[in-house]
């Protein structure tokens, strides 16, 4: 199948679109350029509240779709029942990112909803580079649309063979796939297994970048955990400054979960982080 | 060729359902895991932090739902208590389903077989309630050409007759949940709810049958209507799929004693469905 292209989105910057804000949203004359939209958490709804005020927000601003139960690279191929789900929700919204992780969340039938972390080996990508190929065909016309998100990750394989940037990228050229290069996920792991993530950041090809994460985490006793419950730290902001300065403007978006955070806050934190 | 990428897939399928038992595992992952083809393919220093992919596992399937679709049940049991049964369930089900909501499926009943959930006996009904709510306001919104509403069937009638649909077709919104239970869920629903909270839930008799129907009357509204103890063979015949004639006609046939059935009320809750939009025309063949 051949790609067309997505078109790069450029200088602009949004925040992750959680329940608890959907009030504040819909009444704010005001929305960010950019809205990421949890996929899963909407994608099997049929009707109801939720679906109204995105299609709202839609028509107002820019959506970015966010997935965390793809698993694309479980053994088994993903669901199909999934893929369409996922592909009419972008559809719907017409979503100009449509995103996941390079992990798997399920085996042998059961589901485990995290983002557990994989070998990245050559025999791992030539799986996943077939993975990516059957999600590309079930999205259709979104297909050239769909980008991997990096992870944080708490333990590595001694049968890794490459990094996980270096893995990303081959998977990005052979498939045509975007990355969305979640910034706190390099620095994460690159604390918890000991690289300098600047030079994994170097290792990205800017062409493959469609968006940006950031967000905040938290020390637990001899490893960082990507809790998104706290301020994106100082040495983050640094990270992503440095990353867009090789890719150009791409929307980069701010995840926060803690349910306590005020819309505006994550407003100003951004902005600020982006010294906007 | 293709004998080597099965190969591949297999070696795959191996160590994830590996990683993925140490996960779920409820005695902890180097007891599940140590001596296994993960455990050595993983760096020795690391592997410790496996705990941190298990923790977070059942925070995950028992807080988050504890938080969101047991939101009200939480209010009731606590938070904890909730998330416990919740954990117990994921714990003898393991999860199949992308849909964390959609794996929740049988906790109300998986309640019942619980001895510390026997002591509250309502608690099976009121996740019942739980799980039947957010299934009819995610299910599919009444479409305005068919809905039967007051404003609709009054514009079709003479002025001063009763603004009820046609009884022979009309039959409730196919979206629709009706659950009859022994216990008082209606109030335990509005006194979980912090901005009603004027009835303190241990002031109520939780042994009082109560029965309620959901449906939605927009895509934004779920309607939750108390039915009287009287009509609840009415309202289970146009559950059931009856129309609202065969209903009232199921309602004749069931009443201990037709004539004690209270008319004047009964045709003011039949005008009341109506008015809130619960039935939907259909068309006779």
């Amino acid at each position: 199948m051949t790609l067309v292209p997505a078109p790069v989105l450029h200088a602009m910057w949004g925040v992750g679109l959680r329940p608890a804000h959907f009030s504040h949203w819909r009444a704010t004359p005001d929305l960010p350029p950019w809205l990421e939209v949890m996929a899963d958490n909407h994608m099997f709804h049929q009707g109801g509240p939720g679906l109204v005020c995105l299609d709202r927000l839609a028509a107002r601003t820019g959506i970015l779709l966010h997935g965390v139960g793809l698993s694309i690279a479980s053994a088994e191929a993903p669901e199909a029942r999934y893929l369409e789900a996922l592909r009419a929700l972008s559809c719907r919204l017409d979503a100009a990112v449509i995103s996941d992780h390079l992990c798997f969340t399920r085996a042998a039938g059961r589901e485990s909803y995290d983002l557990l972390p994989i070998p990245h080996t050559a025999k791992m990508l030539g799986h996943v580079c077939s993975q990516v190929a059957r999600v590309q065909v079930a999205l259709g016309e979104k297909g050239a649309c769909f980008a991997l998100e990096n992870v944080s990750s708490y333990v590595s394989f001694s049968t890794n063979e490459m990094s996980e940037m270096e893995f990303l990228r081959e998977v990005c050229t052979r498939t045509g796939c975007g990355l969305l290069l979640d910034v706190n996920n390099v620095y994460v792991s690159a604390r918890n297994h000991g690289f300098d993530a600047r030079s994994e950041l170097a290792k990205v090809d800017p062409q493959h970048v469609r968006q940006y994460h950031v967000a905040g985490h938290s020390e637990a006793e001899d490893f960082l955990h990507d809790t998104h419950d706290a301020p994106v730290r100082g040495e983050v902001w640094e990270l992503l400054r440095y990353s867009l300065g090789r890719t150009g403007p791409r929307p980069v978006i701010l995840e926060r979960d803690d349910e306590g955070a005020h819309a505006e806050d994550l407003v100003r934190e951004i902005r600020e982080g982006l010294r906007l | 060729m293709k004998h080597a990428a099965e190969a591949v897939d297999a070696e795959i399928a191996r160590w994830q359902a590996e990683f993925l038992r140490g996960v779920q595992s409820p005695h902890g992952t180097e007891h599940e895991l140590a001596g296994t083809g993960l455990w050595s393919d993983l760096e020795a220093a690391t592997r410790h932090r496996l705990e941190v992919y298990r923790t977070g596992h059942y925070a995950r399937v028992s807080y988050t739902l504890a938080d969101t679709l047991f939101e009200r049940a939480s209010a009731l049991l606590s938070r904890e208590v909730m998330a416990g049964i919740l954990g117990r369930f994921f714990e003898a089900h393991p999860a199949s389903a992308p849909n964390l909501v959609a794996a929740s499926e049988g906790v109300a009943k998986f309640a019942k077989m619980l001895d510390d959930v026997s002591e509250h006996p309502w608690i099976p009904d009121f996740l019942t309630l739980c799980e039947r709510r957010w299934a009819v306001l995610t299910g599919p919104d009444p479409s305005p050409a068919t809905l039967h509403t007051a404003a609709s069937t009054e514009s079709s009638t003479e002025a001063g007759a009763e603004s009820v649909p046609h009884p022979a077709c009309s039959k409730l919104q196919a979206n629709h949940f009706f659950l009859a239970s022994e216990f008082a869920v209606f109030s335990l629903w509005n006194a979980a709810d912090d901005e009603i909270a004027d009835i303190p839930s241990g002031s109520l008799d939780a042994c009082v049958p109560q029965a309620m129907l959901l449906f939605k009357s927009s895509a934004l509204t779920l309607e939750n209507v108390l039915v009287p103890q009287d009509f609840f063979p009415f309202v289970q015949a146009l559950s059931n799929g009856s129309t609202l004639l065969d209903a009232i006609d199921a309602l004749d046939s069931q009443a201990v004693d037709p004539e004690a059935l209270d008319a004047a009320a009964f045709g003011a809750f039949v005008t009341s469905l109506a008015a809130r939009g619960a039935f939907a025309t259909h068309t006779i063949r």
